[in-house]
């Protein structure tokens, strides 16, 4: 069975403690994707944002990712954490970690994981644009 | 008479100006019923009524879902994490 971390978190993420969480002996390839917030929108320059999460959803969907991507790769461990609260630009607003015996499955596993999240996870994005909060409008939520 | 719980997210939010509120409910709503009660008691949400998704219990709910007392409801526009 592949080990498995979630978390929503209000603290700051560290890649490195996902790297390592997810590092095993049978893995001959470890991807860490880790997003980061940008200086520019489609709204301007982003002066910076607030992530809003419906908490108990969010917890349950980041997990149920997790386990979906364990059983679709033969991957030996996935770690995701995910930013709420203000940000600001520059840090880590999401990382997925995934090792795998090869490194195609876990590009793949850790590719798939971070669209779910985008589509899947109850998670909005409200970005400081000219001194004015503007949410992001992204796209409906999949089941 | 049994009620559910609506919990209001992002702009959805910002148009009702509240988290959460109490509505009452009766045997026959559905998600679909539900959504149509949410726009009339708050008419600021029509416009962004088409993007809504909702979702019952932490689930994201199909129109058709019944609804029952001491459901969560969760009114989600459209998300953008990562």
């Amino acid at each position: 069975m592949a080990r498995i971390r979630t978390a929503l978190t209000r603290g700051r993420i560290n890649p490195s403690r996902a790297f390592r969480e997810v590092q095993d002996p049978g893995a001959g390839g470890i991807v860490v994707f880790t997003g980061t917030i940008r200086n520019r929108s489609e709204f301007g320059k982003v002066d910076g944002l607030e992530y809003q999460a419906y908490r108990e959803m969010a917890q349950k969907k980041m997990k149920a990712i997790a386990e979906e991507v364990a059983k679709k790769w033969p991957v030996k461990a996935v770690s995701i954490y995910h930013r709420e609260g203000r940000l600001k630009i520059g840090e880590v607003s999401v990382v997925v970690a995934v090792s795998s015996a090869h490194r195609a499955q876990a590009f793949e596993a850790c590719r798939y994981a971070i669209d779910r999240i985008k589509t899947g996870v109850p998670i909005w994005k409200r970005e400081r644009v000219r001194r004015t909060k503007l949410w992001v409008e992204g796209k409906p939520i999949r089941a | 008479m049994a009620k559910i719980k609506i919990v209001y997210f992002a702009g959805a939010r910002d148009v009702v100006e509240r988290q959460t509120e109490f509505i009452e409910t009766d045997a026959k709503m559905t998600v679909a019923t539900v959504l149509q009660r949410l726009v009339k008691l708050h008419p600021g949400l029509k416009p962004m009524t088409r993007s809504l998704r909702l979702s019952v219990n932490h689930e994201v709910a199909e129109p058709g879902h019944r609804v029952k007392g001491g459901d969560e409801i969760g009114v989600l526009p459209p998300v953008a994490g990562g």
